[in-house]
């Protein structure tokens, strides 16, 4: 799919340097030097390879920002302008192009983004049975409220999906409903997963989470609900009701940790009530995915990696 | 005997010619009411659906080459620049840059101003179409007959 995304002298030389499935982010900043995600370890691209120094650097220019963004909204910027609002652009097989430069503000809020200057390509990978650990602590005695806690890049979406295909896996049928607010657990394109999510799995896709638990609970009686990033007031609460209607929800939220993620305040409320009785954490120290810790509700210990 | 026949390729001529320009009227009306369809048609898919443009170009059904043209932007759409566009023959040059630099600047903005943008295109186009069509009842359905009466009326000096 980054074929179709990028320049043909970057993806050109960009497959001659290293395998796509390697790739998991492409920086390119306005004026700067393209830097590329290989493995976790970010490198800077000269215009024959990777580059020693910043010297010898491909720079990008506002074409090849103008030509991605063409690609990545596929010529309409209309269909996609409520993402851009929101700071990406999802493209084809859930890649996410995070966007930006100066806000265009009026009396509703962030109206679009204009003179854009740098894009994030974050290509996801779906990497089968990673989140089987946790599905072991998840599915003891029944599905268990759970939350997933890492730093950006760590891999929780990723993680999710396994998740939510290992439900589908396990010995009762777990009807899952996944509200995929920015196209990335399922990346589904034109109305169908691009990612393997389970076969019991629903997608409610592009709506904010208090949307898809309110309108998905009603019509689609999921027994798990799967979302991404919990980071608002308003996230928790849909949460909160959400789990009080009988249905189990696992989701995610960045923070370094449980410690770290009980600095923030909307999430002290969740704490205190343990509405949650599973924390994953997971970092990218050895690489995306690597296990911190599985914690019960009273932040007892239950998996700690050797 | 070689006269009548030399009238009668005179007929024939005059007719085709007269049939041309009929042709080129007819074809002038079905490509503006198809690009009024079009446009009412695009409208409605951004307003509502959002779908994107390559998919509302490839979608959109009519049998006047306004389908070539749509295909062709559509294939650049996928590799830009991968399909030259020809000019139509009964359009002038006006009207081709209107059309070209509209389908050109479709889909760069949100919804609601691509939605005033084509409203203002319809108006357009929707004058071209009542003006080709007016054209087409005056001038092309006359021009057959014409050309078929002219060729008669030489042939009768000749004869």
């Amino acid at each position: 799919m980054l074929k179709k995304l990028l320049p043909d002298e970057l993806y050109n030389l960009l497959t001659s340097l290293v395998d796509v499935s390697v790739i998991y982010e492409i920086r390119i900043r306005n004026h700067l030097p393209i830097c590329v995600n290989v493995n976790g370890q970010y490198k800077i691209v000269s215009s024959s390879g990777f580059a020693r120094t910043a010297n010898e650097a491909w720079i990008a220019n506002e074409s090849m920002i103008d030509y991605i963004l063409a690609r990545a909204t596929n010529n309409s910027v209309y269909s996609v302008s409520n993402q851009i609002r929101h700071g990406f652009v999802t493209f084809d097989s859930g890649i996410r192009i995070g966007v930006c430069g100066e806000t265009v503000i009026d009396d509703k809020g962030v109206k679009t983004i204009k003179n854009i200057s740098s894009l994030n390509i974050r290509v996801p990978h779906e990497i089968k049975n990673c989140a089987m650990t946790a599905l072991n602590f998840i599915l003891s005695n029944g599905v268990k409220n759970t939350l997933l806690i890492a730093p950006p890049g760590a891999g929780k979406t990723t993680f999710l999906r396994d998740i939510a295909r290992g439900l589908s896996l396990s010995k009762s049928v777990k009807n899952t409903l996944i509200i995929d607010e920015r196209y990335e657990i399922a990346a589904a394109h034109q109305g169908y997963p691009s990612m393997d999510v389970g076969l019991f799995s629903d997608i409610i896709s592009g709506c904010s989470k208090e949307y898809g638990l309110k309108e998905g609970l009603r019509s689609l009686k999921p027994d798990v609900v799967i979302c991404d990033e919990l980071a608002t007031y308003e996230d928790l609460i849909a949460i909160s009701d959400a789990m009080s209607s009988g249905v189990k929800v696992i989701a995610s939220a960045h923070a370094f940790d449980h410690i770290d993620l009980s600095k923030k305040p909307q999430f002290q409320e969740i704490f205190k009530k343990k509405l949650f009785q599973r924390y994953v954490v997971i970092s990218e120290r050895n690489g995306p995915g690597t296990y911190e810790g599985i914690f019960d509700d009273n932040f007892s210990c239950l998996f700690f990696p050797q | 005997m070689l006269k009548i026949f030399l009238c009668f390729l005179i007929v024939l001529g005059s007719g085709y010619i007269g049939f041309s320009v009929s042709l080129h009227y007819r074809k002038r009306e079905k490509f503006w009411s198809d690009f009024f369809d079009f446009l009412n048609y695009t409208k409605s898919q951004i307003s509502f659906f959002q779908n994107r443009l390559a998919n509302i170009f490839k979608d959109f059904n009519c049998d006047s080459e306004l389908k070539n043209v749509l295909i062709a932007k559509y294939k650049n759409f996928d590799s830009p620049n991968s399909c030259e566009l020809k000019k139509l023959s009964y359009l002038n040059d006006n009207e081709w840059n209107l059309i070209n630099d509209f389908l050109d600047s479709i889909g760069k903005t949100d919804s609601s101003t691509e939605c005033e943008r084509i409203e203002a295109m319809i108006v357009k186009i929707n004058e071209k179409r009542q003006f080709a069509k007016i054209e087409l009842s005056k001038k092309g359905s006359a021009s057959t007959k014409l050309g078929f009466a002219c060729g008669l009326a030489i042939s009768i000096i000749l004869i």
